[in-house]
């Protein structure tokens, strides 16, 4: 019997595909574990001294893609949530959309959130280009979260 | 994947993303082509179609084997009927316009720009290229050619700032 959910094998189809095949040939991302609901992707960041050359992000893709994905920062080796002092830190973009205090950590301050667009309807004007679009797949939420890590506001670890 | 099968990044006119096609490694450029036709849909034939490498200029003779050519595993290459893309550029009230090859990125196209009107270092990443009178900012990775469609070979972008999410 194939067990394998409806939105599992459409996710799995996706990693296959162009789009996510491409950043991974880039460097942009790569997939670490996939164990349904939840996915581990890492991203990479620009060179900063002292800082990881990617982070990893445990996405949950219940309803996937039909519903915006979740993801928060994660530790791949002790599979539980990153510490505070371990996520990308920096100015302006960076600070807003990688907030340890906001919501506990659970999820990134982004448009394309599945928890974070709840209750900011204006995100849908205001940063329209950032809003999860069904049709789409993981790559939209991958290139937000490597833009952020790839640009001048992030400056490498956030520390204590 | 079999040892003589190679994987192509591929985008172009009529391919609305980055299509991963997989064909022999001793396949021609032509029979690349083909394959790509029969699995995104496209509707314009091979005679028409002219080949580029990404980022460059030169177009790639058909006939060629893909090895023949520099074409190699995971390489990236463009399939388009319009030989140039007139690119126009609005920042700050300022149009600035060039042509560039069908297969330049978006991410190249968007450091010409960055030079025409002096942006560097932070200013440079926290503004992005945004297709006139839509909301649409195509990833650095994407090719020109695969937003314009034939015979009407050009676009216009606006330079715009990231804006920080807040509220």
């Amino acid at each position: 019997m194939d067990a394998m959910t409806p939105p599992e094998k459409v996710f799995r189809a996706h990693l296959e595909k162009g789009p996510f095949q491409s950043g991974v040939d880039r460097g942009r991302w790569r997939l670490a574990s996939v164990a349904w609901p939840h996915s581990v992707i890492s991203v990479g960041a620009a060179d900063r001294a002292g800082a990881p050359s990617e982070y990893f992000f445990r996405f949950e893709l219940s309803n996937y893609p039909a519903a915006a994905p979740t993801a928060r920062l994660w530790n791949a080796t002790g599979n539980a949530p990153l510490q505070r002092a371990s996520w990308p830190g920096g100015r302006g973009r960076i600070q807003h959309a990688f907030n340890p205090d906001w919501k506990g950590g659970s999820c990134l301050y982004l448009p394309c959130d599945r928890y974070a667009i709840e209750g900011h309807d204006p995100w849908r004007v205001q940063h329209s280009e950032m809003i999860w679009n069904p049709k789409g797949d993981i790559t939209q939420y991958l290139r937000i979260i490597n833009d952020l890590l790839d640009s001048e506001d992030y400056t490498g670890l956030r520390g204590a | 994947m079999s040892e003589n099968m190679i994987e192509l990044f591929v985008q172009g006119e009529e391919i609305g993303e980055v299509a991963l096609i997989r064909v022999p490694h001793d396949a021609t450029v032509r029979e690349a082509i083909l394959k790509t036709k029969t699995e995104c849909g496209i509707e314009a034939s091979e005679a028409e179609i002219i080949v580029l490498i990404e980022d460059q200029d030169e177009e790639i003779v058909l006939d060629a084997k893909l090895i023949e050519v520099g074409i190699r595993h995971r390489h990236r290459v463009h399939f388009h009927r319009c030989r140039r893309v007139e690119v126009s550029v609005n920042f700050n009230g300022l149009t600035k316009a060039q042509a560039f090859s069908p297969s330049a990125t978006i991410g190249k196209i968007k450091r010409w720009a960055d030079e025409e009107f002096g942006l560097k270092g932070v200013d440079a990443t926290e503004h992005a290229l945004q297709i006139c009178g839509t909301s649409t900012r195509p990833d650095l990775d994407v090719h020109v050619g695969s937003l314009v469609k034939h015979p009407h070979c050009q676009i216009c972008f606006d330079l715009v700032p990231k804006k920080r999410v807040e509220g």
